[in-house]
C-alpha cells in the first residue's frame, strides 16, 4: 500500500461508506417491508426510524458521490510514486483488473446514488413522505452496488505498490485500431467530430424541449445513451489529439493532467447525460399522489434545465479548446 | 376552521394498561371562536388539545386546519405548521427557570432565527400589552404565579399564531389573574384568533363561542353559542 494522506482518507471514506450502508439496511428493510401495511400510529413510527435511515443514507452517498473527484484526484496525486507512470494510465496499470473495472463503476453509480438524492429531495418537499417506502425500496437494492464500489475502492488503496508499469504511450499508440480516426485518417476524424457535435447539439435542444413536450423525454434518453460511448470515442480519438497536438497520442488522462480546463467539460458532460436518466427515475419512483406529482414535475422541470444548460456549456467549453487550437 | 372527524387516540396499544383516552370526537371549531373543553380530571381534555395542536399522532380519525387534512403530516412538516400557526399554554407554565422572563417569552423566535436584539424588542413588546413591562429581566422565580402564566401567555403570543391551545390557564392561579387571563382570551378572540382552552372555570365557561365536554374520553355533548 502506498501511505499518503489522500490514500488514507479514501480507505476512510470506502470504510465509513461500507460501514454506515451496512447500518442503514436494517431499518431500511424493515420501513420497505411494513410502510404499507402500517395505520396512522405504527407509520409515525416508521417514519421517525427513516429519519435515521434516511440520514444515514444521504450521508453514504453524498460521501460516494463526492469520492468520484477525490478518487481521480488521490490516483492522479500517485503518478510520480508509480515508476513508469506518466498519467492515470500507469497508475490504473498497478492494479489493472480494480482500475479498470472502478472507472467503469466511477461513471454509472454515482448515477444512482444522484438519482436517490434527488428522490430524497423530493419526498422531504412533501408534506407526508409519501416516497419514503421507494426510497427505501430503491436503497435496498443499490446497496449491493455501494458496497461493491467501496470495497473495490478498498481493494485498490490497500493493494497499490510502486511496481513498474507501462503507460499509455505502449497501449495505445501502437497498431491501428478499427475505429473512423485511424481507418479514414483526418477525414474519419472530422465524421467523428461532426458525429459528436451533431448528437450534442441534438441532446441540449431534445433536454430544452422536454421542458415543454413530455413526448421529447425519450428522444433526450436515446440521444444521452448514444452520446455517451460517442463522447468517449471522441475525446480518445479526436479531440483528445487535435487538442494536445500529437497526432498518434490518444490518451484521455493525458488531456485531462496536460490541459485541466478540459475537466469542467468531462463532469458537465457526465452531469447533463444523467439528467435524463434521473428524469426517468423520478418519473417512475417519485409520484405517488398529486402532491408529489407537482413536487416532481417541478424537480424534472429543473433536472432538463440543468440538463441542457450543462450540456451547452460543456459543449462550449470544448469547441473553445478546438477553436484555440486552430487559431 | 379546525375540524376532527372521529378523532381516537389509544395509549398502550394491545397492552395490559391500555388506555383509550380520546374516542371518535368530532368537533368544527370556527376561525375566532373561543372553544372550551371541558369535562372531569381524566376524560382526555389534555389528550385532545395535543391532538388539535399535532403534538400526538391519533390512533385513528383525522384534523382538519381549513379543510387540509394535517394528522398525516410527516413530523417534519407538522413542526412547520405548528411553529407558524400555533401557540401553547400549559397549566404548568413550563418555563425555563434559568433563563429570564423576557428570554424565555422569546423562545420560540430561536427557531425563526431572529437576532438577539430583536427578540428582545419583540419580547418587550408583547410583555407590555400583557403587564409585565417592569419584570422583563425578572429570573422565573422572581415572578408570582400569575406572573408567570402571562410569561407563558406572551410566549404562545409572541409568533402571532392563529390558533391558540390553553391547558387549564387558570387550575395554577388565584382568582384576580385568572380574571386577568380572561380578559386577555376576550381580547385576543376580539382580534380574530382561534382559541382552545381546555378549564372547569365557570367564568371562561361562560365566554366560550363553542363548547365540547368530554366523559371518559367520549364527546357527551358539543354546543355552539
Amino acid at each position: 500500500m502506498i501511505m499518503t494522506f489522500r490514500t488514507v482518507m479514501m480507505l476512510l471514506l470506502s470504510t465509513c461508506a461500507v460501514a454506515l450502508g451496512l447500518m442503514a439496511i436494517d431499518p431500511a428493510q424493515r420501513i420497505f417491508r411494513r410502510w404499507h401495511k402500517a395505520d396512522e400510529e405504527q407509520r409515525y413510527e416508521l417514519e421517525k426510524e427513516s429519519y435515521l435511515a434516511n440520514t444515514v443514507v444521504y450521508i453514504v452517498f453524498a460521501i460516494r458521490v463526492i469520492a468520484v473527484p477525490l478518487y481521480f484526484w488521490t490516483m492522479q496525486s500517485l503518478v510520480p510514486m508509480i515508476p513508469g507512470a506518466m498519467c492515470l494510465w500507469g497508475v490504473f496499470n498497478a492494479v489493472p483488473i480494480l482500475c479498470w473495472s472502478a472507472l467503469t463503476l466511477k461513471f454509472l453509480f454515482p448515477v444512482l446514488y444522484g438519482g436517490w438524492l434527488i428522490l430524497a429531495r423530493i419526498n422531504n418537499a412533501c408534506k407526508r413522505n409519501q416516497l419514503t417506502r421507494n426510497l427505501m425500496g430503491f436503497y435496498i437494492a443499490v446497496m449491493p452496488l455501494l458496497i461493491a464500489d467501496c470495497i473495490i475502492d478498498l481493494a485498490i488503496f490497500l493493494n497499490l505498490t510502486p511496481v513498474y508499469v507501462s503507460c499509455c504511450t505502449s497501449a495505445i499508440d501502437l497498431g491501428p485500431r478499427p475505429i473512423p480516426a485511424l481507418i479514414m485518417g483526418m477525414a474519419g476524424q472530422t465524421l467523428l467530430l461532426g458525429t459528436f457535435l451533431g448528437l450534442s447539439i441534438a441532446f441540449t435542444i431534445a433536454t430544452f424541449l422536454c421542458l415543454r413536450y413530455a413526448r421529447v423525454e425519450w428522444i433526450s434518453r436515446t440521444i444521452s445513451a448514444t452520446l455517451a460511448p460517442t463522447t468517449i470515442v471522441a475525446v480518445t480519438e479526436v479531440l483528445t489529439p487535435w487538442i494536445l497536438q500529437t497526432p498518434l497520442h490518444h490518451c484521455p488522462f493525458c488531456l485531462l493532467q496536460n490541459t485541466p480546463s478540459t475537466i469542467p467539460f468531462a463532469a458537465l458532460f457526465w452531469y447533463a447525460l444523467s439528467c435524463p436518466w434521473w428524469a426517468l427515475l423520478t418519473k417512475r419512483w417519485g409520484r405517488t399522489d398529486g402532491e408529489s406529482e407537482i413536487i416532481e414535475k417541478g424537480v424534472r422541470g429543473t433536472l432538463w434545465i440543468t440538463g441542457g444548460a450543462t450540456a451547452t456549456l460543456g459543449l462550449t467549453t470544448i469547441v473553445v479548446h478546438l477553436a484555440m487550437v486552430f487559431a | 376552521m379546525i375540524m376532527t372527524k372521529r378523532l381516537t387516540k389509544i395509549y398502550n396499544r394491545g397492552e395490559e394498561n391500555e388506555v383509550a383516552a380520546v374516542k371518535g370526537v368530532s368537533i368544527n371549531i370556527e376561525d375566532g371562536d373561543l372553544a372550551i373543553v371541558t369535562g372531569p380530571s381524566g376524560s382526555g381534555k389534555t389528550t385532545l388539545l395535543s391532538l388539535l395542536g399535532l403534538l400526538t399522532r391519533p390512533t385513528a380519525g383525522k384534523v382538519f386546519y381549513d379543510d387540509e387534512e394535517v394528522s398525516s403530516y410527516s413530523d417534519a412538516w407538522q413542526t412547520k405548521l405548528r411553529k407558524k400557526e400555533v401557540g401553547f399554554v400549559f397549566q404548568q407554565f413550563n418555563l425555563l427557570p434559568q433563563f429570564s422572563a423576557w428570554e424565555n417569552v422569546s423562545l420560540p423566535l430561536l427557531c425563526r432565527d431572529v437576532d438577539k436584539d430583536e427578540r428582545r424588542k419583540l419580547a418587550i413588546g408583547v410583555m407590555e400589552e400583557l403587564g409585565l413591562r417592569k419584570r422583563v429581566d425578572f429570573k422565573v422565580a422572581q415572578l408570582s404565579a400569575g406572573e408567570q402564566q402571562r410569561v407563558a401567555i406572551a410566549r404562545a403570543l409572541i409568533t402571532d399564531p392563529r390558533i391558540i391551545l390553553a391547558d387549564e390557564p387558570t387550575a395554577s392561579v388565584d382568582g384576580e389573574t385568572a380574571r386577568s387571563v380572561l380578559k386577555l382570551f376576550k381580547v385576543l378572540k376580539e382580534a380574530g384568533k382561534t382559541i382552545i382552552v381546555s378549564t372547569h372555570d365557570p367564568a371562561i365557561m361562560r365566554e366560550g363561542t363553542a363548547l365540547a365536554e368530554l366523559k371518559e374520553g367520549a364527546l357527551v355533548n358539543y354546543s355552539r353559542r
